[in-house]
């Protein structure tokens, strides 16, 4: 409990550095968001008034606080393109960014430990060049030339699965209750609309998955090889244990505590990846509002998603360090 | 086992003459694990080529008139062929010639924020584990929040906010990326700190500045040569994707990012424009990355 709560003390400062950072970045740097929000033609007056208007001729330290007191009320303003409460513009694409994200990650998951154990068990075998070659190609994907890539492929040339979006503008989407189209149709019992919804996620996650899977692979394989030297697992066989049940039960176990680390930085990933995923596929979510949001400067939206996007990968990882400390008591005791 | 020994002995023997021959025989050990994997030799000859592309690049490209804002409609959207063998694009420029001149833009974003991040993050992370302390503590926490945007948000935040230009590319990069130099080299010294050679230093009266980066930064040397070399890869990585966006560097400067995203447009019929572009991304970045993972095993003995 004491380890679980130190790290909800350090989550708590990492939080309000981020803020800090955040909002230096955005006021100090040079850049008139207002005078490129209201375009070339706008007169001083005008200027002026939605400064006064954004508090931006207030001093820092009273700006910085409306700006936490409004994130503690769920108010983050408007944005400066739409004039829409950026809050409520979030809320509306978060769901489908965190469907997209969570069945990437499980894609990830799904193909790369399998194939990082199988590539460890049969080290130096065609399966494991096969395995290695996977993984380095993965990392070094450039993200937006790899959707591309797919797109051109399965969605325009074979025309196999859908090429934008996040479901046919004529079908109605599955009643709302958890806000995964995925989850949804299936609560609503429609077969037909799951495998619509399923035929528009399958790319976008795909290529999300690709850099995260290869990562996966690599860093079991070397955990899963770094096991089979131990004592236990020589014991273990010599004590005749049929190799399937040591492999899957004790090193896998044991090699996948190591892989848990980096999946709180593959969270990093995926929320990075998302920003160039959602804009190729036209998927309506964060990552995709985030990139309009900076490609036509809109000041307050940027801060808006760095911030929420950075407070979600500090909680992220802080989750997953405390379920590594329950996995792994031993780190518990000593500092990180 | 018999073949380790009479290696052991050349560089036992190399000890007693002088260093010289200690560093003759450490060459070769390393000649000799590089010719044992051809993987890494693959990765060296990758990284040398787009050396040799982003230094002579402009000259020894086919149409150099083409990598600049030049306009040719007559010969605009031609596929691959003898003439041009990567096509041209949809003004005319010759892809070919771009996409070389292109490794210019990478590899000179990669260095200086190489440059940028280890001059930050090396010697915060030694500071911060050398003196720890509060200091120390500062030091990693401010690293931390640091950590917690994920990099490509922070610098498309910092380029969109500041307007994007090469500049500005590699400042946001580099801001972003000092962090993992410091924590590798605060990990890294951590445990240096502990060796009896720094002791011994301590014992003889060198001050802390002497130690910290007169003892220990030369013992960070092999595994910061390995994560520069990996690193490369991974900003290059960044730094198109900087480009395809919108926010990295501008046209017409032929950044492989940019054309990937210039021929997004005529996809599918004028596949060259985009497939070429990322092919040399890919096989940049897999060239640092093989060449990365061979320097790990010459200079990672010590794991």
């Amino acid at each position: 409990m004491r380890f679980v709560i130190r790290r909800l003390i350090e989550l708590t400062v990492v939080m309000f550095g981020l803020s800090v950072l955040i909002f230096v970045i955005s006021r100090v740097l040079p850049g008139d968001p207002v005078r490129f929000a209201l375009g070339p033609q706008a007169t001083e007056e005008q200027i002026a008034q939605l400064s006064r208007e954004m508090g931006l001729d207030q001093p820092l330290v009273v700006q910085y606080w409306r700006l936490i007191k409004g994130l503690f009320q769920g108010d983050l303003g408007v944005s400066l393109t739409t004039f829409r409460p950026i809050a409520g513009d979030l809320a509306t694409f978060l769901p489908a960014s965190l469907e997209l994200a969570l069945f990437g990650m499980g894609l990830a998951i799904v193909i790369g430990v399998p194939l990082g154990v199988m590539t460890a068990v049969h080290r130096n075998h065609s399966r494991d060049y096969v395995g290695r070659a996977l993984a380095f190609s993965g990392v070094a994907l450039p993200v937006f030339w790899f959707a591309l890539l797919v797109q051109t492929l399965f969605a325009f040339e074979w025309r196999i699965l859908p090429p934008l979006g996040r479901i046919d503008a004529d079908v109605t989407p599955p009643p709302d209750v958890t806000g995964s189209f995925l989850i949804d149709s299936l609560i609503a019992l429609d077969i037909g609309l799951f495998f619509h919804v399923l035929s528009f996620l399958i790319l976008p996650a795909l290529v999300l998955a690709a850099s995260p899977m290869a990562m996966i692979l690599r860093l079991l394989r070397a955990s899963m090889i770094d096991e089979m030297g131990k004592d236990y697992v020589l014991t273990a066989r010599a004590n005749g244990m049929p190799r399937n049940l040591l492999v899957h039960k004790y090193m896998l176990r044991n090699a996948f505590s190591s892989t848990l680390t980096i999946i709180g930085l593959l969270f990093g990933f995926f929320i990075g990846g998302a920003f160039i995923v959602e804009t190729v596929f036209s998927w309506p979510g964060i990552g995709r509002y985030g990139v309009r949001a900076l490609q036509f400067k809109d000041f307050n939206a940027i801060i808006a998603v760095t911030l929420l996007v950075g407070m979600a990968y500090a909680a992220a990882n802080t989750v997953v360090t405390v379920l590594y400390g329950w996995l792994d008591p031993r780190l518990r005791l000593g500092r990180r | 086992m018999t073949d380790n020994t009479p290696n052991d002995q050349t560089v036992a023997g190399g000890l007693e003459d002088g260093p010289v021959s200690v560093e003759v025989s450490a060459w070769r050990v390393a000649l000799e694990t590089l010719r044992k994997s051809p993987l890494s030799l693959v990765g060296l000859f990758i990284v040398i080529a787009v050396l040799v592309m982003a230094i002579f690049g402009p000259w020894i490209v086919p149409f150099p008139d083409d990598v600049g804002a030049t306009v040719n409609f007559a010969e605009r959207l031609q596929p691959p062929s003898a003439k041009h063998w990567f096509g041209t694009d949809i003004v005319g420029r010759d892809v070919l010639s771009r996409v070389i001149v292109g490794a210019r833009i990478s590899m000179m974003i990669a260095f200086f924020v190489i440059v940028l991040a280890v001059l930050i993050g090396v010697p915060i992370g030694i500071i911060a584990a050398y003196w720890g302390g509060w200091l120390g503590n500062v030091l990693m926490r401010i690293n931390e929040v640091f950590l917690a945007i994920p990099s490509l948000v922070f610098v498309l935040a910092v380029a969109a906010l500041l307007g994007p230009s090469l500049p500005v590319v590699i400042a946001a990069i580099g801001l972003a990326w000092w962090t993992w130099f410091a924590r590798l080299a605060y990990g890294e010294a951590l445990h240096i700190k502990e060796e009896q050679f720094v002791e011994a230093a301590q014992v003889s009266g060198a001050g802390g500045l002497r130690i910290a980066f007169g003892e220990i930064l030369p013992n960070l040397t092999s595994v910061l040569i390995v994560k520069i070399t990996l690193d490369i890869g991974y900003v290059i990585l960044l730094g198109a994707a900087l480009g395809f966006l919108g926010l990295g560097v501008q046209p017409p400067d032929p950044e492989w990012g940019i054309m990937v995203a210039e021929g997004r447009d005529q996809l599918p019929d004028a596949w060259w424009l985009t497939t070429f572009p990322g092919v040399a991304i890919f096989i940049t970045v897999i060239g640092f990355n093989l060449l990365g993972d061979g320097l790990n095993d010459i200079l990672g003995a010590r794991q």
